[in-house]
């Protein structure tokens, strides 16, 4: 016997147990004082606003994406260009997920639907259904939802949180409202140390600080590998779009959109990559050239800018962002021109919206 | 696996409760080579190969040693030429690629890419220098060679410090894994504090400072004292990261009625370069110093010039250890430098300044250097410094000193939190009742100030 679980000093159970009951009442004390009264922000809470924003815009063409749309599209411009009315819906760092609840809980619910529904994408994102589906994103995907939405939960399994996270969050105000205590410490620190130092309001101070770090300030180098590097780890293993597909949002999103009556359109985004002469990775040109047939098979047209040489390194900002000023004034007109075709049904006299 | 996941705040209580359980030492020592396999392939199962044939050859090879006396050169030859092939081709196989491809382009030839993509395995620059340091230890007779296969295992592949050390000697941690070892209540007044001290370090105060550097280095142009700032953010992050981490696992390994050797000792306490390397991540630099510097020559050699080549040889090959990048390079070759050069002034060595003024002065001095060495190894590449130095204003607009001020802030408010730290170790008596309060104040800070699942420790890149 090498090993035993009798205690050899019964006073140091006693201490232990003691250290951990003064330290745990000290813990609970804590979150108690600390903790304010919230009102806890429902589960798609963003949905009726998101609703009403189309309903009173009645935009011909809803634009669906992430940054890397908002970088590159300006709406105001192609509503001239197309003389029509469109509708820029950006959610930051987005993916397939979001656009889908966005398909469903706004596009398709609304009276005034549009006549097209156009999805911006880069490579594979329409059948990566688990990309960015934890973190900030999911607050994101809790603020479109619409109940329990358990197609999301099956396509994408890391949005649901684990058990004991899920349960904390559901039963302990101060779990839930961690950021707020902690900017309630950090808050009182800054103005008290901030004014006296730097001769201005700690608010001040903080806006110059978003000046100072602003992204045009940052390392484009660096920012771009940061960027590519993420993204090589999430690629490298969807490039399969046979198998991807059935498991991902995409076959939805036509499906909803064929029963609303809207135009489902893809545009797929130029990457950095392209523009610098860098060569298709060979998995993902027989993804796309998979991805081409399926969206032909049923009619959806795909505006691909990948080889469009027009889109020059020189209009990139950060990574694949192209920057909103020379980059979206030259990008806008190229959409416009390759949409034009396909959007005929637009002929609204509407002003053009944001 | 790491530290500061759930996974492990789940694996590690069912690891001791089964661990407790075995009554018979064998049976714990195997229990634990399985349990430190799964800790290791848990991300990457593959890695577990790497980890069992390092451990086959160099047990094998130590056997050899005793057994062939006359052969004890070749043997020794053939583990070191194994081991340091197995890193070299894992850490710096791209790097040297890169090199030689950008030095023949200077040179004018056209070397095509030639690049491999390898995915580093974590710890294998920590696991391959306990390894070494056994077959040297057996070499030299310090140590006799392991005979039983599970022990010899459970020496390499030990969960607790395998990914980013304490890198242990086999004269310590050998014998503690032969000898029979007994649950004393106490271990729980000792290792779980020290555990929960290890992650508000890492989580609390690292992890938040982290945001606060990354963002400084991420800046086309900063201005210097930007630099500053974030140099001595970095400072802070570094050892608080590193330190965490060895906290951790020498809490984790005290559960299992091991001792890991310490890794720190107040580094920013230091009044001298050799000071400072008796502080700072003491395993790696008493290997260094054992395994490298003085069969080298040392300080014996009769030559200032050759002495001066060994110790800049030795600190710039520290400084590679810890990643394959010219800054790591340059931070080596600077700490080299620096030794160098208060050893040629007398001060090397054990030597401390007469009056207090003098002691202040050196700190000053040293902490300055310290940091000039932070430097380097954060910058994002060589490239970028030679890239900002030129044009780099000492203040700049107002809008950057304003900035500089709030940031300085927000990094003293992430830095007060170690005051909670030093309370926990300071007040260290199991009955006192401050250090369980300081205790209760750690574990709501924590909560509040983790960061999403946290970032990976800096040293699981080495």
């Amino acid at each position: 016997m090498t090993s035993s679980t009798s205690g050899s000093s019964p006073g140091a159970l006693t201490l232990a147990a003691r250290q951990w009951i003064i330290a745990l009442s000290v813990f609970t004390v804590c979150a108690f004082a600390l903790t304010p009264t919230e009102q806890r922000r429902p589960s798609g809470h963003r949905l009726p606003y998101l609703q009403r924003t189309i309903e009173i815009d009645k935009p011909c063409i809803v634009m669906i994406g992430n940054s890397t749309l908002d970088d590159s599209t300006d709406p105001v411009m192609l509503s001239q260009l197309l003389n029509t009315t469109t509708e820029k819906v950006q959610f930051p760092g987005s993916a397939t997920a979001i656009w889908y609840l966005y398909i469903k809980n706004v596009l398709t619910k609304t009276t005034n639907k549009p006549q097209y529904a156009i999805i911006f994408f880069r490579d594979n994102d329409l059948t990566n259904p688990d990309y960015r589906v934890t973190g900030n994103y999911r607050t994101m995907i809790q603020d479109l939802s619409d109940g329990e939405e358990t197609t999301l939960r099956r396509l994408a399994p890391s949005f649901p949180q684990p058990f004991v996270i899920e349960s904390l969050h559901n039963h302990f105000a101060f779990i839930r409202q961690r950021t707020v205590i902690r900017d309630s410490i950090e808050q009182p620190i800054r103005e008290l140390l901030v004014p006296p130092l730097a001769g201005t309001t700690a608010g001040e101070a903080w806006r110059m600080e978003g000046l100072t770090f602003a992204d045009e300030r940052l390392n484009k180098e660096l920012l771009t590998r940061i960027q590519l590097v993420a993204e090589e780890d999430v690629d490298a293993t969807h490039y399969n779009f046979g198998d991807r597909v059935q498991a991902s949002f995409l076959p939805l999103m036509h499906d909803m959109l064929r029963e609303g009556n809207i135009r489902f359109i893809v545009v797929r985004l130029r990457r950095l990559r392209d523009a610098l002469g860098k060569p298709e990775p060979e998995k993902l040109v027989n993804y796309m050239a998979d991805l081409r047939s399926w969206l032909e098979e049923r009619n959806i047209p795909l505006v691909d800018f990948t080889h469009d040489d027009r889109v020059t390194p020189d209009l990139f900002a950060v990574g694949d962002h192209l920057s909103k000023t020379k980059g979206m004034e030259t990008f806008t007109p190229l959409l416009a021109e390759r949409l034009a075709p396909l959007v005929t049904n637009c002929v609204h006299q509407a002003a053009p919206s944001q | 696996m790491s530290f500061v996941s759930l996974t492990y705040l789940v694996f590690l209580p069912a690891v001791l409760l089964c661990y407790w359980l075995i009554p018979n030492l064998r049976f714990q020592n195997l229990f634990l080579v399985i349990i430190n396999y799964l800790f290791y392939g848990w991300i990457h199962p593959c890695w577990c190969i790497l980890i069992a044939i390092s451990t086959v050859f160099d047990f094998w090879l130590g056997i050899c040693l005793e057994k062939f006396p006359y052969r004890r050169r070749t043997f020794v030859t053939l583990s070191l030429c194994y081991n340091l092939g197995f890193l070299a081709f894992f850490k710096y196989f791209g790097f040297f690629a890169e090199n030689v491809q950008a030095a023949a382009n200077v040179l004018g030839f056209q070397l095509s890419p030639f690049t491999i993509r390898v995915l580093l395995p974590a710890g294998i620059s920590f696991y391959t220098f306990q390894s070494i340091g056994y077959i040297v230890d057996v070499y030299r007779g310090h140590v006799k060679a392991q005979r039983n296969f599970i022990d010899f295992a459970l020496f390499v592949s030990f969960f607790p410090q395998l990914v980013a050390g304490p890198i242990e000697r086999a004269s310590h941690l050998l014998p503690q894994i032969m000898r029979p070892r007994k649950w004393h209540n106490k271990i729980l007044l000792d290792a779980l504090p020290l555990i929960l001290v290890g992650v508000m370090k890492k989580l609390v105060i690292a992890d938040n400072i982290a945001v606060i550097v990354d963002r400084i280095f991420m800046l086309q142009q900063p201005t210097l004292l930007f630099l500053i700032v974030g140099t001595v953010a970095f400072s802070i992050q570094i050892y608080y990261d590193f330190s965490g981490y060895t906290d951790i696992a020498r809490g984790s390994a005290g559960l299992l009625g091991f001792s890991l050797m310490e890794n720190f000792r107040k580094p920013y306490a230091a009044i001298s370069p050799s000071d400072f390397w008796r502080r700072w991540h003491i395993s790696f630099s008493t290997w260094i110093r054992d395994y490298l510097y003085i069969p080298l020559g040392g300080s014996r050699v009769p030559s200032r010039w050759k002495f001066a080549a060994i110790l800049l040889a030795t600190m710039t090959i520290s400084g590679l250890w810890h990643g394959a990048a010219w800054n790591f390079v340059l931070w080596g070759f600077f700490h080299g430098f620096v030794l160098l050069a208060y050893h040629l002034a007398g001060c090397g060595g054990r030597w401390e300044p007469s009056t207090k003024l003098g002691w202040m002065g050196s700190w000053l001095l040293m902490q300055t250097f310290v940091l000039v060495g932070w430097m380097f190894f954060r910058i994002p590449s060589i490239h970028w410094l030679i890239g900002a130095v030129p044009n780099m204003h000492f203040i700049g607009t107002d809008v950057e000193l304003i900035s500089t001020i709030s940031v300085a802030v927000s990094l003293l408010f992430f830095a007060m939190p170690a005051a909670i730290v030093s309370g926990i170790l300071h007040f260290d008596k199991p009955n006192s009742l401050i250090r369980s309060i300081l205790m209760g104040f750690a574990l709501f800070m924590i909560v509040i100030f983790l960061r999403g699942s946290g970032n990976d420790f800096i040293y699981f890149r080495f």
